[in-house]
């Protein structure tokens, strides 16, 4: 049997801090296959954008270690891969869209030549054939005719655009999309999410898309892992997270949302989770979640067992099946 | 609840004049906000929802009188503030205050938190200092910080525990209006569904009316009683929450209502989409201003600027396609008028 595209297992990462090494990711496991999306939630601080600097090798520097665990791109070992190698699969087999394209691109060139510049270094590329693979890309993403417009000549939609033509430039069969919508205004952010979907059936590329925007997830994605605390609480079908959620904080995160499109009627409260994320060195021993949960019991405070909640849908939970009924 | 408007807004216009890139290049305005009418209840959530650069913001700032209109009226219980000196307009303030998008930059980083709260009831002078200390006290415990929080500074505080700061300054005066400029976008979804809450008990205690910023659909539902939708500084679509988000009538609305991510997914509908982006409001188009991305634009749309004008009983729209049964040019089926559903109607 093939290896998955990109298994993650067991992966521990720490910052180094004034008060020492401080845990940020803890036996986190992920599954990417070929064509899918995996949606990455959790609210600020739970380690989802750090799980994505770790797959693609770019840790915090200095401080930030892997302290344990695998990342494997199609069998291949990454972690401890050389500077050159983890360069080659940055841009070239990995993808990545960030937040705020303002920041990611350089405002000193042109869009035109920041994807050519990808080209050149990756697939080794002519100046000449680069400038016309580039125009090509901007072409495909819908920003047709602009590869000499520099970043501030474009819109934040547009330029979204261009950081995922720089993305695709080298036909990555992974991307990481690292809240590519969040800075957009709601019809853009609906065009960039059909642009993604569009080039994933047009290049099969898989999808590692990160928000906090549960519509988003249940737009886009195939599968979910919800994070808290720098662990992976609860991951499984899209449908199945969202609408029958196993763990507390997943079925909590999503019942404090306001639901757009629901029917009118008089105005009630949210469901609120009390108190705060912790921050990383000061989760509490067992299940990090057990402080603000309505469930928890004397067992949580040692680490809790994955239980199955259905098909290919787990949770890390000492509540088992019988959470379901909270 | 009398039926006399709190807030009344007429006509607002705010333009921005751009400096000239040299002498002789033409002057350039920026019309944030162009011809805005509208009236809030006292006691009620008036929602104003619209992307960027559509003139949410600057309108909530004119209200506020941060920004100074360049045209029109602002009504507080029939008293005009525009006209209004900064000295005239000082005891008034105590009536209308606001609370900010970022917790982060709004609070003065070297004032205890007490302080803060404390400074407008110094300002106005709001009762004695005793009388102003055991308000502070009382604030805090409305706002859900603890009493010896009072002596922390800002950086001490996590961004939802600073919104609540803000917010107990904000009603520190007793005030009838808030304005909330997009008062949870800066946090975390779990900590927006506290800070909302927050809002709706603090409403329901002291009566008090929002004017709410966002532009965020599901928070503008959960929380308006009555919705404006903005695009490029004028308001499209203006009615209650139950119509609004049951049978948008302005394309716009229509569009944006769609594209609210998972939002036509879980109502079963077809995803409309919107080609490119709002055009400046750098002299704007002539006709209507959603013209250039409409797919159901006329010529007619691009020459005429359509006004607002009722089409049912508190529904108002800006839209020359939506016809005179009331219908709005993305409803396919033709529905006559007594269809209507009767919530819609009211």
């Amino acid at each position: 049997m093939n290896p998955p595209l990109l298994a993650v297992e067991g992966l521990g990462l720490s910052l180094r801090t004034r008060h020492g090494p401080v845990a940020v990711l803890r036996d986190v496991a992920l599954r990417l296959d070929a064509g899918e999306t995996l949606g990455l939630v959790g609210e600020s601080g739970s380690g989802k954008t750090m799980a994505a600097l770790a797959i693609i090798g770019l840790l915090p520097q200095p401080g930030g270690v892997i302290t344990a665990g695998s990342i494997r791109l199609r069998g291949e070992e990454l972690v401890g891969a050389g500077a050159a190698r983890l360069r080659q699969v940055r841009g070239g087999e990995i993808g990545m869209i960030f937040q705020e394209p303002m920041t990611a691109l350089n405002p000193l060139f042109s869009v035109g030549e920041q994807v050519a510049e990808t080209l050149r270094a990756h697939e080794g590329l002519g100046r000449r054939a680069a400038r016309a693979r580039a125009e090509e890309m901007l072409r495909l993403v819908g920003v047709p005719g602009r590869a000499r417009d520099y970043p501030h000549q474009l819109s934040g939609g547009m330029r979204q655009r261009a950081m995922i033509a720089m993305a695709l430039a080298c036909r990555p069969s992974i991307l990481i999309a690292d809240e590519p919508t969040t800075a957009l205004d709601v019809t853009v952010q609906a065009q960039i999410l059909d642009l993604l979907r569009d080039i994933q059936r047009r290049f099969g590329a898989a999808i590692l898309l990160i928000t906090h925007d549960m519509g988003v997830i249940r737009e886009m994605a195939d599968r979910v892992a919800v994070m808290y605390a720098g662990r992976i609480v609860e991951e499984g079908g899209a449908a199945a997270v969202l609408n029958r959620p196993a763990h507390p904080y997943s079925r909590a995160l999503i019942a404090c949302i306001p639901q757009p499109g629901a029917a009118g009627g008089e105005r009630q409260l949210l469901a609120e989770i009390p108190g705060l994320v912790p921050p990383p060195g000061r989760w509490p021993e067992g299940c990090a979640f057990m402080p603000r949960c309505v469930a928890a019991t004397a067992r949580c405070r040692t680490a809790p067992p994955d239980i199955a909640a259905g098909p290919g849908h787990s949770a890390a939970c000492w509540l088992g099946a019988a959470g379901a009924a909270i | 609840m009398s039926d006399r408007p709190l807030l009344q807004v007429r006509d607002l216009k705010v333009h921005f004049p751009l400096r000239r890139p040299h002498p002789l290049a033409p002057a350039r305005v920026v019309r944030a906000v162009n011809g805005v009418s509208f009236a809030m209840m006292p006691g009620r959530t008036f929602g104003i929802v619209g992307e960027s650069g559509s003139g949410k913001t600057t309108t909530a700032l004119a209200v506020m009188r941060l920004v100074a209109p360049t045209a029109g009226h602002i009504e507080l219980d029939g008293v005009d503030l525009v006209p209004l000196s900064a000295a005239a307009l000082r005891p008034l303030r105590r009536r209308f205050q606001m609370i900010f998008q970022d917790p982060f930059s709004s609070l003065n980083p070297r004032m205890t938190a007490g302080a803060i709260v404390r400074e407008p009831l110094d300002l106005m002078a709001v009762g004695t200092p005793g009388e102003r200390s055991r308000r502070i006290a009382e604030l805090f415990a409305a706002v859900g910080l603890r009493p010896e929080q009072q002596r922390l500074f800002p950086h001490q505080f996590s961004g939802g525990q600073r919104q609540r700061i803000g917010i107990a300054r904000a009603i520190a005066t007793r005030p009838d209006l808030i304005v909330c400029d997009e008062p949870v976008s800066a946090l975390d979804v779990a900590i927006r569904a506290q800070i909302l809450n927050l809002l709706l008990r603090l409403q329901r205690e002291y009566g008090l009316a929002y004017l709410f910023i966002s532009h965020d659909l599901g928070v503008v539902q959960h929380m308006c009683d009555d919705i404006a939708v903005m695009y490029l500084g004028r308001i499209v679509e203006l009615t209650d929450r139950a119509a609004l988000f049951r049978r948008p009538l302005h394309p716009y609305t229509w569009a944006l209502l769609s594209a609210v991510p998972g939002a036509a997914a879980a109502r079963g509908e077809a995803r409309v989409r919107l080609a490119g982006d709002p055009p400046s409001a750098i002299d704007p188009p002539a006709g209507c201003g959603f013209a250039s991305r409409c797919p159901f634009a006329e010529p007619r749309c691009r020459s005429e600027r359509p006004e607002l004008r009722d089409v049912a009983a508190g529904h108002w729209v800006a839209c020359h396609r939506v016809d005179r049964a009331g219908r709005g040019p993305h409803e396919a089926t033709p529905q006559p008028a007594a269809a209507v559903p009767p919530a819609w109607s009211g």
